[in-house]
C-alpha cells in the first residue's frame, strides 16, 4: 500500500451482538479508482461503509483515508469524505436547502453558491425551499447523493445509489460517479444489481457472508467472464463448495 | 473549534425549527400575562372591597422558581431527547457523525443547544415580567433587576448539569416517549426524596436548581459556596464525561 491511496483498509472487523458484521476487510483505493461492492442483502457491505466512515466502532483492523487513520482521527478523515449510507440521513421537518446548509457550516469554504450547485447537479435546485417529508424516495436518495458532494470529497463512499431512482435517474448517478472519479476522487459503491457495477467501476469487490473474496480490476473480471454477475455467481458457488454449503 | 461550534449552530438551529420550542416560549409569555391579568383582577377586588391598594404583578424573581422548577426543566428533556433518543432512532444522527466532527464534540454542542434554549426561554420571561412590572406601575429598582438578572445568569450552571443528565439518560432509551418518561420519573424522585430523606438534600444535583437564592442573599460562607460550586461541577463533569464516552461507544 502506498501513500498516494486514498482509503486503505487494513483486515477491518466489524461483529455485532447477532455475529453477523464484516471480518477481516482489506483492500486500498487509488485516486481516480471506481471500487464497486457487490454482494447479497446483508453480506457485509453497509457494515464495511459504516465503519470506514466512523459511525461503527471496529472491533479490530484499520482504516484510513488519506493516511488518516479513521477512529484515532475522525475530524480529520472525515474532512476528506463523503458519504451516502443506507437512506439518506435527512431531516424531514426541514427543507432541503437548510439540510445541505447544516452539513455545509463543518466546511470553511462552502458557500450558498456551492449548495446551489449541487442541488443543480443532482436536479433538485427546483425544490430546495420543499420540506424534506414531502419529498418521494427518489427526491431523497438525490439530495442525500448532494449532501455526499457537497464538500467536493477526495473520497465518495455511496451505498446503494440508485435506490429509488428512475432509469434517468440511475444513469444520471452513474455520470456522476464517473465524474468525480475523472476529478481524481475515489469512490466506493455498493449494489446487489451487478450491471450497475459493472457500468461505472473500474474495480470490483465482492463480499459474501461477512467476507471479502476477491478485488479485482474489471478489465480482467470482463475477460474472464462474459459478464459481471457470471463472474460474481462462480466466485460465490466456489465459496459455497469451500465452506461445504 | 470549527466543528464545535458549526455543531452548535446546527443542534441550536434544528432545535428551533420545531415549532414546538416556539409554541412553549410564548406559552411561557402567556403564562406572565395570565398571572399578571390574575394579580390586576385581585388586586382591584381587594380596594372595592375597602382593602389595601396592591401592585400584585408577576416580578422576575416571583415567576423564577415556577419556570425554574417545571416549565425549563420539562423543556430541556423535551429538546434533549429530539437531539438524542430520536435522531438515534431514527439514523438522522449519521448526518452529523459522517461530518468532520469529534462525537463528543457533537455531543457538547447537543447538550450546550439546550442550554442555549433554556437561557433564551428565561431572558424572555425576564424580559416580560420587567415590562409588566413597568406596565402596571410599579417599575423594578435597577438594583432589583441586577438581582433579578443575576439569578437568572447563576441558575445556568445547575440547568447544564440537569441537561448533562438527560444527556446521559436519553443515550439509554430507545425512544423518545421512554426516555421522557425515565426523565421525568427520575426528576420527581430527586426532588421527592431529601422531602422524606433530608440528609440527601445536600447530595443530589436537583437540590441546587434554586441556589442563586443562597448567592444573592446573605452569603452562607466561602467553603460553603465552593462545597456548593464542587457539587454541582463534580455532577456536571461526571454525567457529561460519561454520557461522551457512552456516545463515542455507539453505533449509528
Amino acid at each position: 500500500m502506498t501513500e498516494e491511496m486514498v482509503l486503505e483498509l487494513e483486515n477491518i472487523t466489524k461483529l455485532y451482538k447477532s455475529g453477523r458484521g464484516a471480518q477481516d476487510i482489506s483492500f486500498a483505493l487509488a485516486p481516480g479508482e471506481v471500487l464497486g461492492l457487490l454482494g447479497p442483502n446483508g453480506s457485509g457491505k453497509t457494515t464495511t461503509m459504516k465503519a470506514i466512515a466512523g459511525m461503527v466502532q471496529l472491533t479490530r483492523g484499520k482504516a484510513s483515508i488519506c493516511g488518516v487513520d479513521v477512529t484515532k482521527r475522525h475530524e480529520q478523515a472525515m474532512r476528506h469524505t463523503g458519504c451516502l449510507i443506507e437512506a439518506p440521513a435527512l431531516y424531514g421537518h426541514m427543507t432541503a436547502y437548510q439540510n445541505l446548509k447544516l452539513a455545509a457550516r463543518f466546511y470553511k469554504n462552502i458557500d450558498d453558491g456551492r449548495i446551489d450547485a449541487v442541488l443543480r447537479l443532482v436536479e433538485m435546485d427546483k425544490y430546495k425551499k420543499e420540506r424534506v417529508a414531502s419529498f418521494s424516495l427518489g427526491m431523497r436518495q438525490r439530495i442525500g447523493l448532494a449532501l455526499a458532494l457537497l464538500s467536493e470529497p477526495r473520497l465518495l463512499i455511496l451505498d446503494e445509489p440508485a435506490n429509488g431512482l428512475d432509469i434517468e435517474g440511475m444513469i444520471h448517478v452513474r455520470d456522476i460517479v464517473k465524474n468525480t472519479a475523472e476529478k481524481g476522487a475515489a469512490v466506493l459503491i455498493s449494489s446487489h444489481l451487478a450491471h450497475e457495477i459493472e457500468q461505472c467501476a473500474t474495480h470490483a469487490a465482492i463480499i459474501y457472508g461477512g467476507k471479502l473474496l476477491c478485488v479485482e480490476a474489471m478489465e480482467t473480471i470482463l475477460t474472464s467472464s462474459p459478464s459481471l454477475e457470471d463472474y460474481f455467481l462462480a466466485q460465490v458457488a466456489k465459496t459455497r463448495i469451500q465452506c461445504g454449503v | 473549534m470549527t466543528a464545535l461550534s458549526a455543531s452548535y449552530r446546527n443542534e441550536f438551529a434544528k432545535l428551533l425549527s420545531r415549532k414546538k420550542y416556539i409554541v412553549f416560549l410564548f406559552i411561557g409569555l402567556a403564562i406572565c400575562l395570565i398571572w399578571a391579568g390574575l394579580g390586576q383582577l385581585l388586586a382591584s377586588f381587594i380596594k372595592q372591597s375597602g382593602g389595601l391598594s396592591l401592585v400584585l404583578s408577576p416580578t422576575p424573581m416571583g415567576m423564577l422558581p415556577f419556570f425554574l422548577q417545571i416549565l425549563v426543566p420539562l423543556l430541556m428533556f423535551m429538546g434533549i431527547s429530539d437531539l438524542l433518543t430520536v435522531e438515534g432512532a431514527d439514523s438522522t444522527m449519521r448526518a452529523m457523525i459522517c461530518r468532520p466532527v469529534e462525537r463528543w464534540k457533537l455531543y457538547a454542542a447537543k447538550i450546550l443547544a439546550v442550554v442555549t434554549y433554556a437561557a433564551l426561554y428565561l431572558t424572555s420571561i425576564f424580559i416580560i415580567c420587567a415590562i409588566l412590572n413597568l406596565i402596571f406601575g410599579k417599575a423594578l429598582s435597577v438594583t432589583d433587576l441586577v438581582l433579578a438578572l443575576i439569578s437568572y445568569a447563576l441558575t445556568l450552571i445547575p440547568l447544564a448539569v440537569l441537561a448533562s443528565f438527560a444527556a446521559l439518560v436519553a443515550l439509554l432509551g430507545r425512544s423518545s416517549t421512554l426516555t421522557m418518561f425515565i426523565l421525568l420519573l427520575s426528576y420527581l424522585l430527586l426532588n421527592v426524596l431529601p422531602v422524606f430523606f433530608p440528609v440527601l438534600s445536600e447530595m443530589l444535583f436537583t437540590s441546587y436548581l434554586s441556589w442563586y437564592r443562597l448567592w444573592i442573599g446573605a452569603l452562607p460562607g466561602i467553603s460553603k459556596l465552593i462545597h456548593m460550586l464542587a457539587i454541582v461541577l463534580g455532577y456536571g463533569t461526571v454525567f457529561f464525561m460519561a454520557g461522551s464516552l457512552l456516545f463515542d461507544r455507539k453505533d449509528f
